[in-house]
């Protein structure tokens, strides 16, 4: 099915979310940079937090990009590696083994920038806990100008981002509902809403 | 669809755990930014910041 939402170009399909005609923005490049790496290394991830809303449009900044990362063994994990040190470095270890044995084996994100830079940068972490799983699992094809990334389903986003509890967050919340309400699975937000104890404060400054 | 179980008491040492990434990730920072250029660091936040 295809919904559209208003002169705003967005497309919701039932695999995929398209969004034309956007002026990239320099975290846009960034983004569609990184992933369309781990697009052609054929490894399974999904944006979440915060880059979503700026995604679709919120003015705001954001230092990093969370990125959530199959967990994928140490052979597969040095070749990417090697493929993004054509242009980016891991800023919290220069090791392959480090980055890999204590850092994301023991679930800590590390972080990725582009060569002699530190910001902005992508937060890459592996699943942690069952709610990455499913985030994971049920990620959602997005095509930006026709770059494929893929980002967290928008009803976890919200009560997440309620869970979270600082007022960026909350705005972020607030505006990720305001622009895609109509295109949501309401009751599925509502059960993460209750499930993440968030129904409170999504009645109170979200709806 | 249905959402999956949600253990908030890991939830909650997520978030804490997360912060505290956030924290040492400002330490790396700024430790960065006091041995680099006013030039260099100016120019990589001007072009971030569009």
């Amino acid at each position: 099915m295809l919904s559209k939402l208003g002169k705003m170009d967005i497309a919701f399909q039932s695999d995929k979310i398209e969004l034309k005609n956007k002026e990239l923005i320099n975290l846009d490049k960034f983004v569609i940079d990184f992933t369309s790496i781990l697009n052609k290394e054929k490894i399974k991830y999904v944006i979440v937090s915060g880059y979503i809303s700026i995604l679709f449009g919120r003015n705001r900044h954001s230092e990093d990009v969370d990125i959530i990362v199959q967990k994928i063994d140490f052979k597969r994990f040095e070749r990417l590696w090697l493929k993004l040190y054509n242009k980016y470095e891991c800023i919290i270890t220069s090791d392959v083994e480090d980055a890999y044995n204590y850092y994301l084996l023991e679930n800590t994100a590390i972080r990725f920038a582009k060569k002699e830079t530190f910001i902005p940068n992508i937060e890459f972490k592996f699943p942690k806990i069952e709610v990455d799983r499913w985030t994971l699992e049920e990620r959602k094809k997005l095509l930006i100008n026709n770059h494929e990334i893929y980002i967290s389903p928008l009803e976890i986003q919200i009560p997440y981002k309620l869970f979270l509890g600082s007022e960026k967050d909350i705005e972020d919340a607030k505006f990720i509902y305001n622009l895609f309400k109509d295109n949501m699975d309401i009751e599925l937000l509502d059960d993460f809403n209750n499930k993440f104890k968030t129904m409170d404060l999504f009645n109170r400054f979200i709806k | 669809m249905k959402a999956p179980d949600v253990n908030i008491e890991e939830l909650e040492k997520l978030k804490q755990k997360n912060f505290q990434e956030r924290l040492d990730f400002i330490d790396r920072y700024t430790k960065w930014l006091k041995k680099t250029e006013n030039q260099k660091w100016s120019s990589q936040q001007k072009n971030f910041s569009d």
